[in-house]
């Protein structure tokens, strides 16, 4: 197991405990926006924490892409409209289970830049080939799963938000297959692992819409 | 891979997750959900990794096309729950 920087293991944990906070009770509207910032503070953390670790070869293609991708999301959130809410929300979860789907092709496209072959690099191992395969599922039944909510739910809220909940908390377990394919990248696997968790638990709290 | 030690490290947060969902009041599920959908773009922190990792044009391809959907999914995200919320200016309470 490669021994974290201090520095990036600190950074981790913060993101992990900001994480957990935004998810601690929501007693009113206030409350309720510092709990979501400190979601999103949690996930520049992790992503300058995931940085920070690795040699970065192609940072100028990174950053244009996430500049490319930040400024279309800004866009996306302050024209739609909020009644067309969650039918865009389950658009933006079929994005999150196509990036789930590319980075797990992408592992695979070049597995001996991530230690998971067999010592002679001739084929992956089991659990490295049980990983990959498991990315691959959560992505691709996040995309189709959510592209069918998009059509269900336009026009009609009914029981999204349980599904979307338990499409984010399948999207987690991909990400905990991901980040344990990665090398030692435990943060990744514990932040992913609250987002299913959360998810997982609030899916079977919303209770499916009945027919009228 | 990652050591037995780092999984049960890992396994406290997400438990605590669980309950801390499960607690939530029924009048902010919704919007909890709309929040978990964003946090949910957590993977792009490994495409990220994976990007600045791989060799070869057609997977540095396929990474920074994940970072690109990632990051449009993110900002997207917590826009709307900023905007749920009451949080932004342009929006009537």
């Amino acid at each position: 197991m490669t021994m974290l920087s201090p520095v990036a293991m600190l950074g981790w944990i913060g993101a992990v405990l900001l994480f957990l906070l935004a998810l601690r009770t929501w007693s009113d509207g206030r409350a309720a926006r510092r709990r979501a910032r400190m979601g999103l503070a949690g996930m520049m953390l992790a992503m300058g924490a995931a940085l920070y670790t690795h040699d970065v070869v192609s940072l100028p293609e990174m950053l244009s892409m996430a500049a490319l991708g930040s400024g279309i999301g800004y866009l996306i959130a302050r024209r739609a409209s909020m009644r067309s809410a969650w039918p865009i929300l389950a658009l933006l979860q079929a994005m999150i289970g196509a990036a789930l789907l590319l980075t797990a092709f992408a592992i695979d496209g070049n597995a001996i830049a991530f230690a998971i072959l067999t010592p002679d690099d001739a084929r992956l191992t089991g659990t490295s080939m049980v990983l990959l395969g498991l990315a691959k599922a959560s992505g691709a039944i996040v995309l189709l799963g959510s592209l069918l909510l998009y059509r269900a739910t336009v026009g009609a809220r009914a029981g999204a938000e349980r599904w979307l909940a338990l499409l984010a908390s399948l999207s987690g377990l991909g990400g905990v297959a991901i980040a344990l394919l990665l090398l030692g990248e435990a943060g990744l696997a514990g932040m992913s692992g609250i987002v299913g968790a959360a998810g997982l638990a609030l899916g079977l709290l919303l209770r499916p819409a009945k027919a009228d | 891979m990652i050591a037995p030690l780092s999984l049960l490290l890992i396994a406290p947060p997400i438990i605590a997750a669980f309950l801390l969902a499960r607690a939530a009041m029924p009048r902010w599920r919704p919007a909890m959900v709309m929040l978990l959908c964003a946090m949910s773009a957590v993977p792009l922190a490994g495409a990220w990794i994976v990007a600045a990792e791989v060799g070869g044009a057609g997977p540095k391809l396929l990474s920074l096309s994940a970072i690109l959907l990632g990051s449009i999914a993110l900002v997207a995200g917590f826009g709307l729950v900023e905007r749920a919320l009451g949080g932004s200016k342009d929006d009537p309470a």
